[in-house]
């Protein structure tokens, strides 16, 4: 993760609601969710990081996966987001607004 | 580092850890595919393979034991292996005396407990041959998630069709 205006602590915090959102756009692969991340203003997530996080989604159950033939290459692992990986997101975007809300509202005096 | 050696020290890390086959297969193809769109450098990407194979394994402080590969190798080796080196050792030598035995009783010579030929022949044999069943069995190949198949994988790489 480089050259982002936003403090590395709170990408990591957030990376792996980011990588749900970026699979609820649409049926994605490994690669395209680093080029998603990193329009979306995260920066360059490594695959290091990301492949661990799919991992973990997958564990849970929020997102599925399907393996393709790549052309030429080796294959390549499709996600997309299941029904329970659909509630998990509207839950912690729900949470995320009502906790900005309050952090805002806190900081309100300060803001330059 | 280039992709496939990159790849080979994760599949031996990852084998050292004891992740299934079939799991490797995937992470060997999910992380081919990155590097090949990517174009960094594996370690750049990944981190060092060892460090990633125990994120990946879910034992992050986990130690095999020793730095050396045959050190490591040897401390990886389970109870089930210990099991099937020993059973494996007792079920071969069991086997292949009784054979012998039957054929020397076929050729004149007294059998053990006066037994028939035949029937220390058929004995040695099904006991060779469960061995080598159980060793079939118990083998736990690396397969390619996308044709199925097993990837032929040894110390020295992987031997993709």
């Amino acid at each position: 993760m480089t050259s982002t205006p936003w403090p590395a602590a709170w990408l990591k915090g957030f990376l792996e609601a980011a990588v749900l959102a970026v699979v609820a756009q649409g049926e994605t692969y490994g690669y395209e969710i680093t080029g998603s991340l990193q329009a979306a203003g995260f920066g360059q997530v490594k695959g290091g990081t990301l492949y661990p996080i799919l991992g973990r989604l997958e564990e849970s159950g929020w997102v599925q996966s399907r393996w393709e033939a790549g052309d030429g290459g080796p294959g390549r692992k499709y996600y997309t987001l299941t029904a329970t990986g659909q509630a998990e997101l509207a839950e912690r975007a729900t949470t995320w607004h009502a906790f900005s809300h309050t952090i805002s509202h806190l900081m309100k005096e300060h803001q330059r | 580092m280039n992709t496939a050696d990159y790849i080979n020290d994760l599949v031996i890390e990852l084998r050292l850890l004891d992740v299934p086959g079939n799991r490797i297969g995937q992470i060997m193809t999910e992380t081919e595919s990155h590097l090949a769109e990517s174009k960094e450098d594996p370690v750049e990407a990944f981190g060092p393979a060892r460090t990633y194979a125990r994120e990946l394994a879910g034992r992050e402080g986990a130690d095999v034991g020793g730095t050396t590969l045959p050190g490591r190798l040897a401390r990886s080796v389970r109870g089930r292996d210990w099991l099937i080196i020993i059973g494996g050792f007792a079920c071969t030598f069991a086997g292949a005396s009784l054979l012998f035995n039957g054929v020397f009783g076929l050729l004149g010579r007294s059998t053990w407990l006066g037994l028939p030929a035949w029937l220390l022949i058929v004995v040695g044999v099904v006991l060779l041959v469960l061995f080598a069943i159980a060793l079939r069995a118990l083998r736990d190949p690396i397969v390619d998630p996308v044709t199925g198949e097993s990837i032929s994988w040894t110390l020295k790489g992987a031997q993709r069709k």
